[in-house]
């Protein structure tokens, strides 16, 4: 059987290119996706690679010759292979027995894709270069093939890949562990609602556990340490990430000096944070260099949870909701708000026993407000 | 937690065309797993396209007198000059990840190009110029200041442009003055397209550093491509790619001469 190379078709604006170099003679041996030849088109260089395995047979054109794309510019033989894998092969003109000649241009990946999902690619038309096709097309057929299965699936789009591997990456990298301690923010609560008035609401929970870590960061810097392979880099300032969720995905915009500022330029400055990251209009400075993380599920119902890390961070703090709990106060029962906190830190950087203290230091902060100088 | 997607950025210190042109196509052929955007700045010379013809498109005499060295780079495009007030920006995207994930056209011409001056153009906006996106050049004024070239491999594709910053263009001009090579059909498919050139700093924006420029450039990639741009340098992997191309390639004279 041979298979044919052709001049890639990369150009919607112009029809020819140049071969610049072959880097195969006439009789070479290749394998499927060796480099064979550069070609220009326009102001673009690129590649050609063997479709498949065998020897070469003829070279069409020259260095320099101005070449269609899409025309033909090899020839490659793989007569002396096993007709069992001539069979399964695909990715050029395939030319059989009889007169029948059809076209299966399709990368590596999506055959290999192809194969595990049993699509046919003969009768395919590619959405890549050249009408190649790519693994968005197979994943595509297959779906079609299979409406049931069609009709409980997502599509995972690029983002959520891309959260996906990040997220297997870190946790593969660090070393994280999730400890908790109930907060009874009762007091808190109530003073916090006090900074309000008619027109603004009081500072939210989050800006007061934003202010709450900064002042124990001061004690614990080693926590808001930052890990890189050559060194631990200390903190220089207390820029504090809040976690805000967007449709597909997360981003945590930073607020800077979170230990210089009082509770209420805390909850506004949260507040515009939030309000910019959803209408995408955060600049790049705002997303960058936070040395700790807070993420809040408590607004979604959630009492406790274990966040991710966000590393090069040593720790992230999650909160839960505040809710409702019976409570002995001084031998009588009563009903406190009380919220779940989670500190997951990366025991490569600190031990169980400090990141308990700056946890403890936290608590001791939001349940005596003004004793503490939180508020 | 995720975030943004992170994007490696590479901010070459040193001004080696040799060097540096062995780099760009080190890390353009390991295909990265994750895009890179990389800022450099060469020394003063001349950088051909992959298939050019030396002798046509420089003048020859003025390089001599100049001592301005004559290198070829290995994508396709015409001839540009490089000194320090030129920035190079280069943009590597894997094709299993990222904008070309998203978009499989932009893997297509000329849409590649838009890739790297889309984002230019944004920051050119931010430093208060009005720039004009073709399909393959930045022109302010009519007047090109920046010009663009890819390279696509199996597995990655590189678009890369320069940026007249506060470049020599009195000398830019002398040396790209080649006499051409009517006949040949290699100059033919090959010759650069003359076009009247401008630089940030003829265009009124003063008091230029590299930082500044290189700083609303990062932005504007940064926000075109929603990315977060984590500074590091080449793989290992990249390294010792771009020591082989400097020893087979790049420091061989043949190369730049015949191509």
């Amino acid at each position: 059987m041979k298979h044919y190379v052709q001049m890639p078709q990369l150009s919607e604006t112009v029809n020819e290119g140049v071969l610049v170099a072959w880097f195969v003679d006439k009789g070479s041996k290749v394998q499927l996706g060796d480099l064979m030849a550069e070609v220009q088109v326009e102001k673009t260089s690129s590649e050609v690679y063997a479709p498949a395995q065998g020897t070469v047979v003829e070279l069409r054109v020259l260095p320099g010759d101005v070449i269609a794309q899409g025309a033909v510019v090899a020839e490659i033989d793989e007569a002396e292979l096993p007709a069992a894998a001539v069979a399964t092969r695909t990715g050029t003109v395939q030319e059989s027995g009889d007169d029948s000649r059809r076209i299966v241009f399709a990368s590596p990946a999506a055959k290999r894709l192809a194969r595990e999902l049993n699509v046919n690619l003969e009768m395919m038309r590619g959405s890549g270069p050249g009408g190649r096709i790519i693994e968005a097309d197979v994943q595509a057929a297959a779906s079609k093939a299979c409406p049931s299965d069609n009709a409980h699936s997502g599509r995972v789009t690029p983002m959520r890949r891309l959260i996906g591997d990040r997220l297997r990456k870190w946790l593969n990298e660090t070393v994280q562990v999730t400890i908790t301690s109930d907060a009874d923010v009762s007091e808190l609560l109530i003073s916090l609602a006090q900074l309000g008035n008619a027109q603004e609401k009081g500072p939210s929970l989050t800006a007061a556990v934003v202010r709450a870590s900064a002042l124990a960061l001061r004690k614990h810097p080693r926590i808001a340490a930052r890990w890189r392979e050559e060194a631990l880099i200390m903190p220089e300032s207390f820029d504090i990430g809040v976690a805000v969720s967007l449709d597909d995905g997360l981003i945590v915009p930073v607020v800077r000096a979170a230990d210089t500022k009082d509770v209420a330029s805390l909850g506004r400055e949260v507040v515009s944070l939030v309000e910019r990251a959803r209408a995408n209009k955060l600049k790049q400075s705002e997303v960058e260099g936070g040395v700790f993380s807070i993420s809040n599920l408590g607004a979604f119902g959630v009492d406790a949870f274990t966040p991710v890390l966000n590393p090069p961070q040593t720790a992230i703090l999650g909160m839960g909701r505040a809710r409702q709990t019976p409570a002995v106060i001084n031998g009588s029962m009563g009903i406190r708000a009380v919220m779940v906190l989670s500190l997951t830190f990366d025991h490569r950087v600190i031990d169980g026993v400090p990141a308990a203290a700056f946890l403890q230091d936290v608590v001791l902060s939001l349940q005596q407000p003004l004793a503490g100088g939180l508020i | 937690m995720p975030t943004r997607p992170v994007w490696r950025m590479i901010t070459d210190a040193k001004n080696e065309p040799l060097c540096n042109l062995a780099r760009e196509e080190a890390i353009a052929r390991c295909s990265p797993a994750q895009p890179v955007l990389r800022l450099w700045r060469n020394s003063s010379c001349v950088v051909l396209g992959r298939f050019q013809v030396s002798a046509a498109e420089v003048d020859e005499l003025t390089c001599e007198s100049e001592r301005m060295p004559v290198y070829r780079r290995f994508t396709g495009g015409g001839a540009v000059y490089h000194d320090l007030g030129n920035l190079n920006v280069s943009l590597v995207l894997p094709r299993k990840l990222g904008p070309l994930v998203d978009d499989p056209n932009l893997a297509r011409l000329p849409q590649a190009y838009s890739l790297v001056l889309e984002p230019l153009a944004h920051a050119l906006r931010m430093m208060g110029l009005r720039p004009i996106v073709g399909t393959r050049e930045i022109t302010i004024g009519g007047h090109k200041v920046s010009g663009v070239a890819a390279w696509f491999g199996v597995g990655s594709v590189l678009v890369h442009a320069t940026l007249l910053v506060n470049s020599d263009l009195e000398l830019l001009s002398r040396v790209l003055n080649g006499p051409g090579a009517p006949g040949n059909s290699r100059w033919e498919r090959t010759k650069s397209r003359r076009a009247s050139v401008t630089s940030l700093a003829h265009e009124g924006i003063r008091d230029l550093c590299a930082e500044v420029v290189r700083e609303a450039v990062t932005s504007a990639f940064a926000g075109h491509f929603g990315c977060v741009l984590e500074r590091a340098d080449l793989a290992t992997k990249e390294q010792e790619l771009a020591s082989e191309l400097f020893a087979t390639r790049y420091s061989q004279r043949r190369w730049h001469v015949e191509g």
